[in-house]
């Protein structure tokens, strides 16, 4: 804020990039969303806890959901290609609404930071109940010869006590 | 409504439950069953000594965190001399929730209703108007913050409803021999690395607590693709190795996995060895150095697993030690706690690399929980079956095993690591306490 | 009542002039809080010397106390507090 925004052309590219990322996800073409992560990709969801509204933080500093690099991204990946990954047997339907993306200048030239909404359905077999994830986002994405990629995924749920048994998709 | 042939029937169904078990078969009602739920409520959780918190997660004076026993919503709390206490979090003046917070830290806690003011112990200190309203008819000291009976064991805090129960080691009645296994990592002990990860399952704790009280029998299945990968250090041919520990009559059992090629103490790092060998005895070195995996639980529905893993294929890699707690919020459903514990005395960089193993194979996005979820909330739905009503599972395994006369911990062990032992003498436990003869 | 609902000017207090607080950051004031309570804690120099200042801004109240009173309350049992309580609870 209060910097130079970035132009439009860039924001409705990062926009693109976006939805073209959370596509990947639901349609579960895996190498092709590890593709579009760069070799140095944090990513990482922080824990929620519920504490006074004047608390130091409420997204715990040291206890994450997700805590991943590039080589636990590719076994998690991996896990989902044997036939042994029940969680994913089988696979959820989910569709990852992204919204909101606000896009400001990164740390480096070729990086943004780029907030979005994220809400995720996910339902699992037959069962008529889905699991809805809602979660606050704060990404850097950057730009390198072969185009966009996602450097960091910072995803917050917006519930202390998720409610879904497991979380076997990406966020 | 009439109650009284329901109730009966519901105390024939538990006699004929422990007559099974001897036998070794176990009802899959159990699992998914309103008048089973409302039982445990009545007579097992307001009974057995149930996990309130670690007191890494109240260091300091003030610190509090807000946990259950039963659908008992209580206050843990360091008081300003350090002492522990938990109180029901319920004001004793119209029945308001203090604490609306997970945790936090404060010398007094004040209800926002009518502004009621308890000491961090649960002592009445302030009431607003007590001359012109209650014109010295009330007594301070009648009315603090409902109190509940509180013990530990190296860090971990339980609470117990039943001031006729006996005292925690009594209950513990010599797991803590194995608990040792988890928290005595170093001559510091262990901490949590955080908060716990926290989310609802459609699953029945027991089933919790039955896995996690040394089911070795699924993990060569329910997680294949860690052994398929070659990210779990076992193999599908030799994973029945181990013993499988009971504590008779009290319900708590380990598994400890063993691994034909697993050097001792492999995992850790060689510092926090030479630790251990002088925080733990030399029996439990003997059990500790040749186990890989150490999954236990202590009745009724608290459960640790110390595992290592490797990101490199084929590797050691790094030991975890998760704690969970199931804690049940209705027939066939809970609410999962699950922390890392970390060795206070080890390398931020082990700590780190540690939790990272933990985050990848546990907590509700792991690896190797997501598999357990997936099948145990199916085992919860199939419970809730009308037909199952008559259905009993088998618990054979080991029936006649005698135990390891080599064996140099407490209780009974047996081998191999794949067994029902630990499982029959889980769910007898049970029963004696729904039979109202614990 | 009165004395209670009278706003603090927390930025000039009557008594001297705020200082900055930490002297190193220009962060601010420090805010100590919990469910139940929230305070405004700053260092106030005075013309000869120096007080804590220490707002409640949920009451409006305020209390300033020197380097004695500080230390005085650094040997009492915390049961002072609660005693404080009960004379004085709420609201």
């Amino acid at each position: 804020m209060g910097e130079r925004p970035v132009d439009r052309d860039t924001v409705s590219e990062i926009q693109e990039f976006m939805f073209r990322e959370a596509l990947a996800l639901d349609e579960r073409r895996f190498r092709d969303w590890l593709a579009m992560l760069t070799d140095d990709i944090r990513y990482e969801a922080p824990l929620r806890v519920i504490r006074e509204g004047l608390a130091v933080w409420d997204l715990s500093p040291t206890s994450r959901i997700f805590d991943d690099d590039r080589q636990t991204l590719e076994v998690r990946i991996q896990r989902l290609e044997t036939d042994f990954a029940w969680a994913e047997q089988p696979p959820s339907q989910t569709r990852h609404f992204v919204t909101n993306v606000l896009v400001d200048p990164g740390d480096n030239p070729d990086e943004y930071k780029v907030h979005s909404n994220c809400f995720i359905y996910r339902s699992r077999g037959t069962s008529p109940t889905p699991s809805l994830y809602s979660l606050s986002r704060k990404d850097v994405v950057r730009r390198t010869e072969d185009g966009w990629r996602l450097a960091r995924r910072w995803a917050a749920f917006d519930q202390a006590l998720i409610n879904a048994h497991n979380l076997s998709i990406l966020i | 409504m009439n109650t009284k042939p329901e109730s009966q029937s519901l105390a024939a169904w538990v006699e004929e439950t422990r007559e099974g078990i001897d036998s070794g078969r176990f009802p899959a009602r159990a699992f998914n069953d309103q008048a089973v739920y409302d039982l445990e409520q009545e007579r097992l959780f307001s009974k057995t000594w149930c996990f309130l918190a670690h007191e890494s997660e109240i260091p300091h004076p003030g610190d509090y965190v807000t946990r259950y026993i039963g659908n008992n919503n209580l206050i843990v709390a360091r008081d300003e001399h350090g002492e522990i206490h938990a109180s029901l979090n319920m004001c004793r003046h119209r029945g308001n929730v203090m604490c609306k917070a997970e945790m936090g830290n404060a010398s007094h806690f004040r209800c926002s209703y009518h502004g009621w003011t308890y000491k961090n112990s649960g002592e009445l200190v302030g009431v607003p108007y007590m001359k012109e309203g209650y014109e010295g008819r009330l007594k301070r000291k009648d009315w603090g913050l409902v109190r509940v009976r509180v013990d530990s064991y190296e860090g971990l805090v339980f609470g117990c409803l039943d001031p006729e129960a006996p005292p925690l080691d009594e209950y513990l009645g010599g797991f803590q021999f194995y608990l040792d296994l988890y928290l005595k990592h170093g001559l510091g002990g262990v901490e949590v690395h955080g908060p716990p990860d926290h989310w609802i399952a459609d699953t029945d704790w027991k089933i919790c607590t039955e896995n996690f009280a040394g089911d070795g029998y699924h993990t060569p299945v329910a997680h294949q693709w860690g052994f398929h990968l070659g990210y779990f250090p076992s193999s599908g041919s030799t994973h029945s190795q181990g013993w499988a520990v009971s504590i008779p009559g009290k319900g708590h059992g380990i598994g400890l996995g063993h691994g034909p090629n697993f050097p001792p103490f492999g995992g850790f790092p060689d510092d926090l060895v030479a630790e251990m060998k002088q925080s733990l005895s030399p029996e439990q070195v003997a059990v500790f150095s040749r186990t890989r995996t150490a999954v236990g639980s202590v009745f009724p529905n608290l459960s640790f697993l110390m595992q290592p893993f490797s990101l490199e294929p084929g590797e050691i890699g790094v030991r975890f030690v998760t704690m969970r707690l199931y804690h049940p919020v209705g027939p066939g459903r809970m609410e999962m706690y699950s922390w890392c514990l970390v060795p206070k005395n080890a390398s931020q960089e082990y700590k780190k690399e540690a939790y990272r193993a933990y985050t990848l194979a546990f907590g509700q996005a792991g690896t190797f929980e997501q598999d357990d979820f997936e099948n145990w909330t199916k085992v919860t739905q199939a419970a809730g079956m009308t037909m199952v009503r008559d259905v009993d599972f088998p618990y054979i395994m080991g029936m006649d095993s005698a135990p390891d006369p080599e064996f140099p911990g407490p209780g009974h062990a047996v081998v191999p690591y794949v067994n029902d032992t630990n499982f029959r003498n889980l769910w007898s436990r049970w029963a004696d306490y729904l039979a109202g003869e614990a | 009542m009165d004395e209670i609902s009278k706003q603090p000017t927390i930025e000039r207090p009557p008594v001297g002039d705020v200082s900055q607080y930490p002297e190193q950051s220009a962060e601010g004031p420090i805010v100590i809080a919990n469910e139940f309570a929230d305070v405004v804690i700053r260092k106030v120099e005075t013309r000869n010397g120096m007080r804590l200042d220490i707002w409640s801004p949920r009451r409006g109240s305020r209390i300033l106390l020197d380097a004695v009173a500080l230390d005085c309350l650094t040997f009492q049992e915390p049961e002072l507090i609660s005693e404080l309580l009960e004379r004085r609870p709420a609201p």
